[in-house]
């Protein structure tokens, strides 16, 4: 296993009480995966790919859980060794690219710096690599002179891509690397993160587009609320979806292939401090029962984990 | 009145958590302090401002807190009455100079073009002269009086009124929301007074203190220079005229006391000002 | 019930002043540039295209937002472009936009139910209690119950609840025609087919026209009767849903189609180069052609016409193909 997230619980402390965003979620990851964390904005989604990095800042923080990454466990790692997984282990890919890029400095030198922080080479040489990287990702090498607003959106988010597998990392987080820009340039940074899959690497990819990640991933982690509440092969799941909330979520959008009604999901999620008690998606469930005002436990069906009492084991 | 309920109800539900809500306090503090001293002066007040109530230039005692001055007067109270005179002028003459520039800047901002560009230059080149020199030239063409140093300070502070609100204007004639309103099919004077100005109030609570502020200093000059009351009649920044010539022979309690007054109302209202702007910096609307 | 006849909208290009004093020459953005479609009573056309394509400004030229450079505005067969002042005021009341921001559309110190009576107020519709009984009977109607809703200040509405209010605001007027500029796409997505179902609610109740401008093409295949396809300012495409979503005839068309995600995986990939062109510098001959994986020598020379029957495409070599 390249990364083993055990019943992480991270929570903010706010004065309106202690927020849950994160609460006792377990996963892992391959080498070579790709795994889509898909969910509505404030379930947590982000926050678990942020808490993998520890870039969790005040009032927030990791309150349990172990990370298991490549034989170390991170949420105890000194902040200096972590520093040293981030960006060389882990890469970051975020939804606005300007927050990676400084708007003052060239491509090149933003890229060169970065690598000349973690690994041993000359400026020359970095900037070498740098004109490969920016070449892999399907830029024009000599973009290393360019300024970030000389760029496209699409071509930004290339270079944030190319800063983070410059230095080859064994896993990419991709926080909705494509939210802010068109389908037909989300189609190429999509197939370049499969590229760098494909080298290897294993990319774990946030969203809110379901469509996408079933595209894209092999497996899909559906979360509402802080839980995962269904997560498995992504094909299976979006074409049997077992959780109320999946089946909502798929039923609710619409798909320009396929002719049917779309579904409103009634209600809207929960204030994550003051969360409905027992199952947290109960209030809006078409099928929930008395059972439903405890907790779900998290079962295995077939190799897809559920968290509903719809589907206790018996 | 319902922005002002509003705008209450926002301040105070700020003041619990926001940083600036000591300094809003403390300067409310101040003043609060120096109003009620203004309007109950006359049950305040020891002894008659303008007759004499002992011996002439005596130090503070209990007799008389803060001494007595070269005419046996009680500066005590002396500085009592003469906080009615500070706050009317300088009272008076924000609003006229908030009557004035609001609609101005608002006008200004929100139609652009030709009269802006005028009204933009004018107000910067007044602008861009000392206060106290520009209220000091008016005070003396209209002659000295209450009146007209009201006149006088009022126009000093047009300009600051006016360029606030433009700026803001500006910036709020481009938010979506004042779109929508011209796209439902709004008037420009339905949506300057429905959908701008009531979010220029909090800017506005801000300059109104800041300017009150500084506009007791420019009070205080021109008082000093003899261009508001004349003797007898108390004000602070006279006190400190008719003082000087005695703080060489160490009769210093003639002048500190009002010199302090003028500094902490000053005081008072910028820390109002200053905590207003802390508190609203931050727009934190969820 | 609406017709646009060669739209046209130029944003003149900010210049350093050094630049104005050395060129005579002055550059113009080309946001929309030569938009020709009419609408039907009730229908709904969904305008589509990436970001800078013009779809906005054309939706925002409509409901009088922007001036046009040129071209002319039919309402009901009158037309738009000459009206005067007070009387295009009064045609806002039948012309009414929705946006896509519900964030920023509503005034930040103004309740929830004021939102609605003034726009009563401004057309003289009704004051009063009268005003107050219809906001509230509305805001019932999208789903905010008046009771409670009515005093709320917008920050204390979700975004969801928000651009209810937004719709409610503008459905009050009854409006004949809407332009809704992505009304969803800031919204949960969890919430959006429930803003989606809400607007055709009211389009089957009034029977409303409609523009729906999105850029995500599974919406505009939910919602459209027809679908548009702009790129570069202008329409390239332009028919019915169903010809447009499986038998595109423009290859932008099919390559906008082909890398929209869909659960059903994708059947055909249609190719496009490099990245949009600057609306400053229009490429000569047809706009699309230096994307374009079929591009011939004509097309680098001549702008091809919009021209069809009902399924109208601006192609010198058209495709043939099912999706």
């Amino acid at each position: 296993m390249l990364l083993e997230v055990e019943n992480l619980t991270t929570l903010f402390r706010t004065k309106r009480g202690i927020i849950r965003a994160v609460d006792n979620v377990s996963l892992s990851l391959e080498k070579g995966d790709f795994i889509s964390i898909v969910g509505e904005s404030g379930c947590g989604k982000s926050t678990l790919a942020y808490s993998i990095i520890r870039l969790i800042d005040s009032p927030g923080e990791i309150a349990g859980g172990k990370i298991y990454f490549d034989g170390k466990e991170l949420t105890s790692l000194s902040e200096e060794k972590m520093r040293k997984v981030r960006g060389k282990e882990i890469g970051m890919v975020f939804q606005d690219p300007m927050t990676s890029l400084d708007p003052l400095e060239k491509i090149g030198d933003q890229i060169t710096e970065t690598l000349m922080e973690h690994i041993d080479v000359t400026k020359k040489e970095a900037w070498q690599i740098a004109r490969e990287m920016l070449e892999k990702v399907g830029l024009p090498p000599d973009r290393v002179e360019s300024y970030p607003h000389q760029l496209s959106g699409g071509q930004r988010q290339r270079v944030v891509i190319a800063m983070a597998v410059s230095l080859n990392p064994k896993l990419l987080i991709a926080d909705e690397p494509t939210t802010a820009l068109d389908v037909i340039v989300q189609e190429k940074i999509m197939d370049l993160l499969n590229e760098m899959r494909k080298e290897g690497r294993a990319i774990m990819l946030i969203t809110h587009d379901f469509a996408l990640a079933a595209e894209r991933s092999d497996r899909i982690a559906v979360m509402y609320a802080g839980w995962i509440i269904e997560m498995g092969d992504a094909d299976r799941l979006t074409k049997e979806p077992m959780h109320p909330y999946t089946r909502g979520l798929i039923e609710s959008v619409p798909d320009v292939w396929v002719d049917r009604e779309i579904k409103p999901l009634p209600g809207f999620p929960p204030d994550l401090a003051k969360p409905p008690e027992g199952c947290r998606f109960r209030p809006r469930c078409p099928l929930a029962t008395e059972k439903c005002m405890k907790e779900p436990p998290g079962v295995d069906v077939d190799g897809r984990y559920v968290k509903c009492w719809l589907f206790e084991v018996k | 009145m319902a922005e002002v309920r509003n705008l209450a109800t926002t301040i105070f539900s700020f003041l619990p958590e926001a940083e600036g809500r000591y300094m809003v306090l403390t300067g409310l503090g101040i003043v609060i302090t120096v109003a009620l001293m203004a309007i109950f002066a006359p049950l305040i007040a020891p002894y008659d401002p303008i007759k004499s109530s002992g011996d002439v230039l005596q130090p503070p005692s209990a007799k008389h807190l803060m001494g007595t001055d070269n005419l046996g007067r009680d500066v005590f109270s002396r500085i009592l009455f003469g906080s009615r005179v500070v706050l009317a002028v300088v009272f008076s003459a924000s609003i006229i100079s908030m009557i004035i520039g609001v609609p101005l800047g608002l006008i200004s901002g929100y139609f652009g073009g030709k009269l802006d560009r005028v009204l933009s230059i004018l107000m910067d080149s007044m602008y861009a002269f000392p206060g106290l020199i520009l209220a000091i030239a008016i005070a003396a063409v209209l002659g000295p009086s209450v009146f007209n140093a009201v006149v006088a300070i009022s126009v000093v502070y047009v300009p600051t009124y006016f360029r606030m609100i433009r700026g803001q204007t500006l910036s709020l004639k481009s938010l979506l929301f004042v779109e929508a309103a011209r796209a439902i099919g709004a008037t420009d004077w339905r949506i300057m007074r429905k959908y701008i100005f009531p979010n220029l109030i909090p800017t506005l609570v801000v300059v109104f203190s800041l300017s009150v502020a500084d506009a007791i200093l420019t009070e205080a000059g021109l008082s000093f220079l003899g261009f508001i009351v004349s003797a007898p009649t108390p004000d602070w920044g006279f006190e400190l005229a008719s003082g000087r010539p005695y703080l060489p022979a160490g009769y210093w309690w003639m002048i500190t006391f009002p010199g302090l007054m003028v500094m902490l109302l000053s005081l008072g209202f910028a820390l109002v000002g200053e905590g207003l702007s802390e508190i609203y910096a931050p727009r934190r609307e969820r | 019930m609406l017709k646009v006849e060669g739209l046209k909208k130029y944003y003149p290009v900010q210049k350093s002043s050094i630049e104005v004093l050395l060129t005579k020459r002055r550059d113009f953005v080309r946001a929309v540039d030569g938009v020709t479609f009419d609408v039907q009573k009730g229908e709904v056309l969904s305008l589509v295209g990436e970001s800078g394509c013009g779809k906005t400004t054309t939706g925002r030229i409509l409901v009088g937002l922007e001036t046009p450079t040129d071209g002319r505005i039919y309402f009901k067969d009158k037309e738009v472009t000459s009206m005067e002042k007070d009387e295009l005021r009064r045609l806002r009341r039948h012309i009414q936009m929705v946006f896509q921001d519900p964030y920023a559309s509503l005034n930040p110190r103004m309740k929830i139910g004021e939102h609605l009576e003034d726009s009563l107020a401004v057309h003289g519709i009704a004051e009063g209690e009268e005003a107050k009984e219809m906001a509230m009977a509305m805001l019932d109607r999208v789903g905010l119950p008046g009771e409670q809703f009515y005093n709320r200040m917008p920050y204390q509405l979700s975004g969801g609840q928000r651009q209810r209010v937004a719709i409610a605001r503008a459905m009050i007027l009854k409006p004949e025609f809407v332009v809704a500029d992505e009304p969803v796409s800031m919204i949960d997505v969890s919430l959006r087919a429930a803003i989606l179902d809400l607007l055709m609610s009211f389009r089957e109740e009034y029977d409303l026209s409609m523009i729906f401008i999105t850029h995500d093409l599974s919406v505009a295949r939910l919602v459209g009767d027809r679908i548009a396809v702009m790129y570069l300012g202008k329409i390239v495409e332009i028919g019915e849903t169903r010809k447009v979503i499986h038998n595109p005839r423009h290859p932008y068309t099919a390559a906008l189609l082909s890398s929209v995600p869909s659960f059903m995986k994708r059947r055909k990939r249609v190719e496009i180069i490099g990245d949009i062109a600057n609306p400053i510098d229009i490429p000569p001959g047809c706009r699309y052609h230096p994307r374009c994986p079929f591009a011939r020598d004509v097309c680098r020379k001549d702008e091809p016409e919009l021209e069809g029957d009902r399924h109208l495409f601006a192609c010198h070599f058209p495709l043939e193909l099912t999706f």
